[in-house]
């Protein structure tokens, strides 16, 4: 999996592309916790790319979540494919996460 | 169809790429084929991260077949006796975001996206069922 990182004035952009499962999702925990711990309170994971996402997934976007919740901070989601979808659907994770069709709508909701 | 993964979470690529293999082979829906590949992701996941208390390579069977219009996937380890079945606990899927336990989810997957999810231990062996029914592929828009 391929994390990118970006910053669009105060809101920290993390795109995601390819597999987030068992294997991947430590490296996307990693980048999460570095970004609670340098005070960064806005987050948007950009999902367009992303193919596929697995409980361990969800388990880290959760973990990170409680995080940025601590800082006061906020965390969203754009443009989930409808198999990712599914699976936030699935396990409650939409009243849980703000989770945006567009990232522009995103970033908006953000600023 | 037979498949075998060794106890390395890398072997998650290679359980996607076969059950791609395995739809394209028996013209299975798509979303059908995501669904067996979260579920199967989810319980290989848990084979190799709890069964083996050495750290020695082992073997996990997976079997892919059709019956009728069913799909169904056995997947077979010889680690530690777990009935995901029982052994695991029911998230709560409508808690808030501070009492959300942190697992949990893999188990409930199969149970919520399955026709049937079925567990046995037969000699050392732990096997773990899982059957779906196979839907067309609803026809592209514009056609």
């Amino acid at each position: 999996m391929e994390i990118t990182l970006e910053k669009q004035d105060s809101i920290n952009i993390v795109s995601l592309q390819g597999r987030l499962d068992a294997a991947t999702s430590g490296a996307l925990g990693e980048k999460l916790t570095a970004l609670v711990d340098a005070g960064e309170a806005k987050v948007l994971v950009d999902c367009r790319e992303l193919d596929y996402i697995s409980s361990a997934g969800l388990r880290v976007l959760l973990a990170a979540a409680k995080q940025f919740k601590k800082l006061d901070g906020s965390i969203a989601l754009a443009t989930l494919n409808p198999n990712v979808k599914q699976v936030f659907e699935i396990s409650g994770f939409t009243s849980i996460f703000p989770i945006y069709a567009t990232r522009e709508e995103a970033v908006q909701a953000l600023s | 169809m037979d498949f075998t993964y060794i106890n390395d979470l890398k072997e998650l690529d290679q359980l996607a790429a076969d059950l791609e293999k395995f739809g394209e082979a028996h013209d299975i829906n798509p979303a059908v084929v995501h669904t067996f590949n979260l579920c199967l992701d989810e319980a290989l996941t848990n084979v190799i991260s709890y069964a083996y208390d050495t750290p020695a390579e082992h073997h996990i069977y997976l079997s892919m077949t059709m019956e009728g219009d069913e799909v169904i996937a056995v997947l077979r380890d010889h680690g530690k006796a777990f009935d995901p079945l029982h052994d695991a606990e029911e998230p709560d899927i409508n808690a808030a975001l501070e009492d959300r336990p942190e697992g949990g989810l893999g188990i409930f997957f199969c149970k919520q996206l399955m026709d049937h999810v079925g567990y046995a231990r037969v000699n050392d062996t732990n096997t773990f069922t899982l059957r779906k029914k196979n839907v067309p592929d609803p026809p592209e828009e514009g056609q």
